[in-house]
């Protein structure tokens, strides 16, 4: 036995030997089950919409509502994460995934930004959209792109949108900064040849504003779930937004993951190059633990917290996740929405959608 | 087992507990033996794997009750706590959403026992900074003292799987410690 395992044992023994005794006895617990299991699977979906929709919202326009489906990996491949750290405040950990909603079209993304000495700036989101129904899209101020019959949308305070239809695609061009001029320069820019294949469409770009180049390249989505940890800390008539912290684990390139952010800052975590993201009312990472396996943190503690918990991570299988997190190992179904909760008591089937919380 | 068919009968007169309490109950015949040597080694365990003593009391308990129900089955294995040990944990594991582990906090570190060393509060804060997932198999080999089989059989895990969790915890807390694992 090493040093430090007999310091360990020793440490054991010693604490539980001034474990207060209790009354010894059977009790009676049939049917009974520890009383905080109750509110978990609503609090966790509520928590989890709210955090998708806050942490995950500059994401969620980075794919236009395809961003949940991605490929997490094989379910036998250790790309589950663990944290290893978690907020005194926190009073509940689960684990989810984020599902694709069948219902959306595939899409086909890139992403341009202005390069920064350390980092970028006002990212530009380009996704093409295959048959899309546009019937529900909101109306904006018409304008041409390139010949083609176009709108402007201005969403409030979450950016600027030019789309238009081209053939049988739709293209929208999304400026994080909110600058008409700069979404309908990069949609000036954009060259799309749509192929006729089903997500086949192809993006290119010609003069681009000076200081911009494209940060990632497109991609087609992946249809696979990917795992989420969400944190949360106490709720109450003080704070109905509680802390929280989100860890997403994407297949997504770096710079895909990151892209939906306005801006972003390069450092080093975990041994790798990573980038860290964030407003005035969270910090995030993301990085790259592997090709294909992007890493996405973000709540609402400081920098040196959020880093913490990331150096803490741990990554493992999936049926490992699933007993970390006591979601058990039934097979999860595509649900009928976007977000998708799994039950974290064991004690109901493994999946609840937003639908039926 | 005859002697144990008074186990599981709950003596609810005269406690003041009502239906929605626990109700104790006597254990009696070679469970009961099994009950009283196993229960505390087994409840400090879930407790220092929980970090949370009313849990760990409340899991215990559960589990020792569930065993009552399968003992027939149980007191074949050679290790019937093994089972105990994972049933506990797995019951907890449900109501461990609040993930702070307060074990420290539960007692008095500074108390002075007989023969006893007082407890090495940074190895102790280190092990609750461990996943459940890790410290399970730590306390279960480092407190219960099992051998990694008897882990894997416990948790019903593979030997392989110990032994790996085994290492990252212990290469974990060796840095955090700052000794060699």
């Amino acid at each position: 036995m090493t040093k430090l395992e007999d310091r360990i044992r020793t440490s054991l023994h010693a604490t539980a030997e001034r474990i207060p005794a209790t009354a010894t006895g059977l009790r009676n617990t049939t049917e009974r089950t520890p009383d905080r299991r109750y509110g978990g699977p609503a609090i966790a979906a509520a928590v989890l919409v709210t955090v998708l929709l806050v942490v995950g919202g500059p994401l969620w326009l980075l794919t236009d509502g395809a961003n949940s489906r991605n490929v997490t990996g094989a379910g036998t491949t250790e790309r589950f994460p663990i944290p290893g750290q978690v907020p005194e405040d926190i009073d509940l950990v689960y684990g989810s995934y984020a599902l694709p909603d069948p219902a959306d079209p595939a899409s086909i993304k890139a992403v341009v930004a202005r390069d920064t000495a350390d980092g970028f700036d006002n990212a530009v989101l380009v996704t093409v959209l295959d048959s899309p129904d546009t019937t529900n899209y909101e109306m904006g101020d018409p304008l041409r792109v390139n010949g083609h019959p176009a709108t402007l949308m201005r969403n409030d305070g979450d950016g600027v949108t030019v789309w238009w239809e081209q053939g049988s695609v739709v293209v929208w061009v999304h400026a994080t900064n909110g600058d008409p001029d700069l979404a309908l320069s990069v949609a000036e820019a954009a060259r799309v040849a749509n192929t006729g294949q089903f997500s086949a469409a192809l993006t290119t770009f010609d003069d681009l504003p000076d200081g911009y180049t494209v940060i990632a390249s497109p991609v087609i989505p992946s249809t696979e779930p990917r795992p989420v940890v969400a944190m949360e800390g106490p709720r109450g008539p003080d704070t109905p937004e509680p802390n929280h912290v989100t860890i997403e684990v994407s297949p997504e390139s770096l710079e895909h993951a990151i892209a939906g952010v306005q801006s972003a800052t390069t450092i080093r975590l975990r041994g790798h190059d990573a980038y860290r993201i964030g407003d005035d009312n969270q910090t995030g990472f993301v990085w790259a633990e592997a090709p294909g396996f992007t890493v996405i943190i973000s709540g609402t503690y400081t920098e040196a917290e959020i880093r913490a918990i990331a150096e803490s991570l741990d990554f493992v299988t999936e049926a490992e996740w699933h007993v970390e997190y006591d979601v058990g190992d039934s097979a999860f179904e595509l649900p009928s929405t976007t977000t998708t909760t799994l039950d974290t008591t064991g004690a109901t089937p493994a999946v609840r959608t937003e639908d039926n919380q | 087992m005859q002697a144990d068919a008074c186990i599981g009968e709950t003596v609810r007169e005269g406690t003041g507990l009502d239906d929605h309490e626990s109700l104790v109950v006597a254990a009696e015949g070679d469970f009961g033996v099994f009950y009283q040597e196993l229960r505390t080694p087994i409840r400090r365990a879930l407790a220092l794997a929980l970090g949370d003593i009313a849990l760990a009391d409340e899991a215990v308990d559960e589990a020792m009750t569930r065993a009552v129900d399968r003992w027939e089955s149980i007191r074949d294995y050679d290790r019937p706590e093994g089972w105990v040990y994972r049933v506990g944990l797995n019951w907890a594991r449900g109501a461990l959403r609040k993930r702070r582990y307060e074990i420290l906090t539960n007692i008095d570190p500074d108390s002075e026992l007989p023969d006893i060393p007082l407890p090495d509060t940074d190895v102790i804060e280190a092990v609750g900074r461990l996943s459940l997932r890790l410290r399970s198999v730590v306390v279960a080999r480092y407190y219960l003292d099992w051998s990694t089989s008897d882990v894997a059989v416990a948790l019903d895990i593979s030997e392989g799987t110990v032994k790996s969790r085994l290492a990252r915890a212990l290469s974990r807390l060796g840095k955090e410690l700052g000794e060699p694992s």
